[in-house]
């Protein structure tokens, strides 16, 4: 009896369940892309931060204790979904200790559900297909019309937390969507006038990007999603590559350049260019737009 | 042979919509099943005195334990997992009814339920949790066989806790204590079931465990984990028990070129005084290990252990352990491990292991 009195040892935290008065709202997402949109949206109003840093492979972040005790002070923590956080935000979202935020809460967001997904599986998957994502690929925010889809969304979502800033969140979310409509018209343009119709990826990351870009991506350098490079597959890129006369390799930051630049001394007129794919990723990408502006550079051949 | 691929487009456009409806609706009532996954562990095991002709019982191929795991939010309250362990059953003494060829014949399993609790998802700062799980001595206790940064627990694990480690049914309250880092506060309630530490007559004595553990995020690439934990409860003697742990993890993941290269440097103690046993009453020991990946799918470990007792004239058990390590995936391994052990036999026991390691169904939730 007297040792589970000495759990009351624990009762004086329950009293720090409380919300401090706090003006901003803090909101915590997985990805550097949707912290972009939160700050841009959210502005004074909001504070917030991401797990993943934008040169971080997002499948694969490993669920710091820290990170919980962020989640802890979070009023709502915004994700993909689509399996893409599934081996580490369950464990952090269960140990922040934190009420809001747990799945079916105001505070749980996740913004992969609200767009149309691309490779979404028709029938039975296995992982003989590699590390693959039945909900369908979940790299979302690599397109910039569906970035501002997603837009409205957490702004109605921050809107919902903060009704006083409800309106101001909608304005600034519709504002960021029409520049981007608007951009995506230019870029298209520009890719058109690049010359390049078909690229090479590392991994099924730009998938988005090429889809609203009319890109080909007929081939990536893994030989399945999360499978690292082969010999033999590697021969295949090269083959079809020659073949189809591709001219560019993109490489996800992330990944190791050494199979690309291998490819691209192979084949002639291939080049390779070692891309960021989410805000942060490079120094020089500070917001959403200087994200699809580094990638569409890198199209063009620019640097 | 086109009329007929023809014809079987046809019935593939008619079809499809109905049977991705029913695709989505079956798995939207899937999606109410718990996640489940089976993982395995299968061993081959070499074990030699250096010099000797034969080789020491117990080795060969073994299906060393295979693991069901599931897990699901119970209601918007509580979390549940169970966790079930099917693994070859301890050799019981014989029965002298029994033939003896039957006997030898007969390899036995047993299913145990390793892990099976409730967890609170609402409460803030605090994650109540009852039921039977891994207690919160040391940083070790808490992993399963098939999260071990060896194939072996450290010695001292073994020879304080038993081969299982302490796995207790109670209660358990983690909470988080309000400092600029992660500090958590564990304080456990234990039925004290343990032969080796506690099994007290009186079902009244319960057992206790606490632990206090820090994470310091050093910089953006590296973490210290620092652990206290202590044990204490009536045994079997009707004396006490007591056992203090203490550990230290120092990660390091570079934030570029992270899926290619990580370190890790881990030191565990544990001191413990079973008041009253015969034998063994006082032991404590180390275990200290590095593991460095360097590449994306390999590491190397290193490990040197130790464990006493401080009866008079018995020797101190050291070991050391060399391990590599391939995971082709996040779902398989393979891992290699040779060690030496010098206890109080005049030649050393050398030790090769070989151990598959397998995962299947939904995805792990991982651990730091």
């Amino acid at each position: 009896m007297k040792h589970i009195l000495k759990l009351a040892i624990v009762l004086p935290w329950l009293g720090l369940g409380a919300p401090l008065a706090r003006a901003e709202l803090a909101v915590i997402t997985t990805v550097s892309d949707l912290k972009a949109l939160v700050q841009e949206i959210g502005g004074k109003e909001v504070s917030v931060e991401s797990f993943c840093k934008g040169s971080q492979d997002p499948h694969f972040l490993e669920p710091k204790p820290s990170y919980m005790l962020k989640a802890n002070k979070a009023d709502l923590i915004i994700s993909i979904g689509l399996g893409l956080e599934v081996g580490w935000l369950p464990s952090i979202v269960q140990g922040a200790r934190n009420p809001k935020i747990q799945a079916g809460q105001p505070g749980y967001l996740e913004v992969g559900s609200s767009v149309s997904v691309l490779e979404a599986a028709q029938g039975k998957v296995t992982r003989a297909e590699g590390d693959v994502h039945p909900e369908g690929n979940p790299h979302i925010t690599l397109d910039p019309i569906r970035a501002g889809d997603i837009a409205l969304v957490i702004a109605k979502r921050l809107g919902e937390l903060d009704s006083p800033h409800a309106a101001l969140y909608k304005t600034r979310a519709e504002a960021l969507q029409k520049r981007l409509s608007e951009k995506t018209k230019l870029w298209a343009e520009r890719i058109a006038k690049s010359g390049n119709t078909s690229v090479i990826s590392f991994h099924k990351t730009l998938t988005y990007f090429f889809d609203r870009f009319h890109l080909q991506n007929p081939m990536i350098l893994e030989p399945m999603p999360g499978v690292p490079p082969t010999a033999r597959h590697t021969m295949d890129v090269i083959a079809k590559a020659k073949a189809d006369s591709i001219k560019l390799i993109l490489v996800e930051n992330f990944f190791d350049p050494a199979v690309a630049e291998r490819i691209s001394k192979d084949v002639p007129n291939l080049r390779y260019s070692l891309v960021p794919v989410s805000v942060e990723g490079e120094d020089n990408v500070k917001t959403i737009d200087d994200l699809y502006e580094a990638l569409v550079r890198a199209v063009e051949g620019k640097k | 042979m086109r009329i007929y691929a023809l014809f079987l487009s046809g019935v593939g456009l008619v079809l499809s919509p109905t049977s991705h409806a029913q695709t989505k609706a079956a798995s939207a009532v899937q999606s109410m099943n718990p996640d489940i996954s089976v993982s395995v562990l299968t061993l081959f095991k070499n074990s030699k005195r250096q010099g000797a002709d034969k080789d020491e019982p117990g080795g060969g191929f073994s299906l060393q334990e295979t693991e069901l795991q599931f897990a699901a939010n119970v209601d918007p309250y509580l979390r549940a997992s169970v966790m079930l362990s099917v693994h070859p059953a301890e050799q019981e003494a014989a029965d002298p009814s029994a033939p003896a060829a039957t006997e030898a014949a007969e390899k036995k399993t047993a299913i145990e339920a390793e892990e099976v609790y409730v967890e609170t998802l609402g409460i803030p700062y605090v994650t109540f949790k009852a039921g039977h799980f891994h207690t919160a001595l040391g940083r070790h206790n808490g992993l399963h066989a098939h999260a071990y940064p060896f194939i072996d627990s450290p010695l001292i694990s073994q020879s304080l806790l038993g081969d299982e480690g302490l796995v207790e049914t109670g209660l358990s309250a983690a909470a988080l204590v309000p400092v600029p880092w992660f500090m958590e506060f564990t304080a456990q309630a234990l039925q004290g079931d343990s032969p080796i530490l506690f099994s007290s007559e009186s079902s009244s004595d319960l057992a206790s465990v606490y632990r206090l553990r820090n994470l310091l995020e050093l910089s953006e690439e590296a973490t210290l984990d620092l652990g206290l934990s202590a044990a204490a409860g009536q045994n079997f003697y009707n004396d006490r028990t007591n056992v203090q742990g203490a550990d230290l993890t120092l990660k390091w993941r570079p934030s570029k070129g992270g899926k290619y290269s990580s370190l890790i440097w881990a030191a565990e103690y544990l001191k413990g005084e079973v008041k009253g046993r015969p034998l063994d009453s006082k032991q404590s020991g180390y275990a200290t290990w590095i593991q460095y990946q360097f590449a994306e799918r390999w590491w190397v470990q290193a490990r040197t252990e130790q464990a006493k007792s401080e009866d008079e004239g018995s020797t101190a058990q050291n070991k050391v352990s060399a391990l590599l390590g391939f995971f082709p995936s996040e779902f398989s391994g393979i891992r290699v491990q040779y060690d030496q052990l010098k206890d109080a036999a005049d030649k050393p026991l050398n030790t090769l292991m070989v151990q598959g390691n397998i995962m299947i169904g939904a995805h792990p939730a991982h651990s730091y």
